[in-house]
């Protein structure tokens, strides 16, 4: 892959031709993505003033390195799972890129409130998408203010904070998480800008396990209370076969033994047999005339 | 119509009845000259197939002969993609093969295909020979532990191998390939041998030992 990303990322700013166009990248791969880091500083290194867009296609894209990637890219990630559904989502992709862009997305929280917001940095809008943030505030008040600008031109909204939904039964349980993940998620970007692991490690497992999340550190350990093997008997040591992707052919991947046969005794026999029975028809018909 | 088949029950009665409606006929003759035509189109193919396999054993003999001369990659016919790579011979049968450089489709046509990336007989390692059960390997059911297979090298050195084992193997152990241990013959074809038809999943492999 490296090479297609450096072929296609320059590094180019933008703009150097005088224009005010937006250089837009699609990469499209059907899975196996193996050297995400290296492809990760790439991307940061060359994207410039250019927007990645990446498409999965398959049954097993991998999905963490192209979400990934279009997030570093400023662009957006686009899953295909079925072969029916590539115009579908193709047609979806490409009226996305024709549609004006909303850049420079910047919000303002109001004045006196503690907000800790992500994603750190906005990404562009694209037509149809919504702007996502999750921020963890110590109150609710005032007005947030949403600027970008779209066709040259400055676009403002503002949001009254004082009348967002709380309390644990509307939204408050789910929003912490996703939340904390997104904060998980900037972290782990630091620690690849060079943040040193230990400051990073300890930060991300004091979230994680507060929301419960599954992170490079943490995972869920399932206890099963009802054991179904006596203690005493041994567990046994057992090859299992490895189940692939939908979609994907053992044999493509991992060979198979020649193939060592050929038709020509089917062909043969039925030729035969074929010749036989008109044969035998010829005959009755020349007998019962 | 009427007017014919008044005559026919009125008159003619002692003669033999009127032929059949001419419509049936005519279908009658196109069925057995399609089933003829399929026929002959089967046997063709079937005859093809195996005259294909013996007659190219005899001009990739020519082409061993220019290689055992000093010739590199001697192609048995002008537009061949593939060249004789050892000769296979097994005395106690009278056998001999010439097997060819790669055990694809095209190759295998031919004569037995020397697994590609592979060493070729003689040398260290593992070197796999794949060939049709119908053609040129069907002598593989014949063979018993113990039995002599000797390959001719293109430098004209001969090497001696003796049957050691035979299995039956899904096509996808492809471990049999693998390289490490002393060195080896393994022949892979298809099975059962009696089998109709091409494309099962199962096959025979022969290993024997450098002796």
């Amino acid at each position: 892959m490296a090479p297609a990303i450096k072929l296609a990322l320059n590094g180019d700013e933008g703009g150097s031709d005088g224009s005010e166009r937006v250089r837009q990248v699609i990469f499209l791969t059907d899975g196996c993505v193996g050297n995400e880091e290296e492809l990760f500083r790439l991307i940061r290194e060359r994207l410039g003033g250019s927007r990645l867009f990446t498409v999965g296609i398959g049954s097993a894209p991998n999905s963490h390195f192209m979400t990934k990637a279009a997030q570093l890219g400023r662009g957006t990630f686009t899953y295909v799972g079925r072969v029916e559904q590539v115009r579908e989502k193709m047609s979806e992709l490409f009226a996305k890129l024709e549609t004006p862009v909303m850049k420079g997305l910047e919000v303002r929280w109001p004045h006196g409130v503690q907000a800790e917001s992500w994603p750190a940095r906005i990404p562009d809008l694209y037509a149809g998408e919504p702007l996502v943030l999750t921020a963890a505030l110590d109150k609710l008040q005032g007005d947030l203010q949403i600027s970008g600008e779209r066709d040259g031109q400055l676009w403002q909204a503002t949001v009254p904070l004082a009348r967002a939904p709380t309390g644990e039964g509307i939204a408050g349980k789910g929003i912490a998480p996703v939340w904390a993940r997104e904060k998980v998620a900037s972290l782990m970007d630091a620690l690849r800008e060079g943040t040193p692991e230990d400051e990073i490690r300890a930060r991300v497992i004091e979230l994680a396990t507060a929301h419960r999340l599954v992170t490079r550190y943490t995972s869920f350990v399932a206890v099963d209370k009802t054991p179904v093997r006596p203690p005493e008997e041994e567990a046994k040591l057992a090859a299992v076969p490895t189940l692939l992707p939908e979609g994907w052919e053992y044999d493509k991947l991992f060979g198979e033994l020649p193939q060592g046969a050929t038709d020509s005794r089917f062909a043969l026999f039925s030729g035969s047999l074929a010749l036989l029975i008109a044969f035998a028809m010829l005959l009755a018909r020349r007998g019962s005339q | 119509m009427s007017r014919k088949r008044e005559i026919a029950l009125g008159v003619e009665c002692a003669w033999t009845p009127l032929p059949e409606p001419r419509r049936s006929s005519w279908l009658w003759i196109v069925f057995i000259t399609l089933l003829v035509a399929l026929g002959a189109w089967e046997l063709g193919r079937g005859a093809w197939i195996q005259a294909k396999a013996w007659l190219a054993q005899s001009l990739i003999a020519h082409a061993w002969a220019r290689t055992l001369s000093g010739e590199r990659q001697a192609k048995p016919w002008p537009w061949a993609d593939t060249w004789p790579v050892a000769r296979l011979t097994v005395p106690r049968l009278g056998i001999e093969r010439y097997v060819l450089a790669g055990a694809d489709g095209t190759a295998m046509a031919f004569g037995p295909g020397h697994v590609s990336g592979t060493p070729l007989p003689g040398e260290a390692g593992n070197s796999v020979i794949g060939g049709h059960r119908d053609t040129h390997l069907a002598f593989l059911a014949k063979l018993k532990p113990g039995d002599m297979l000797i390959a001719e090298r293109a430098d004209g050195r001969r090497v001696t191998y003796r049957v050691s084992a035979m299995e039956v193997l899904d096509r996808r152990e492809v471990w049999v390939t693998k390289q490490e241990g002393p060195a080896r013959l393994t022949l892979v074809t298809c099975y059962p041998f009696d089998a109709w038809r091409a494309g099962g999943s199962q096959r025979y492999v022969l290993v024997a030992f450098l002796s």
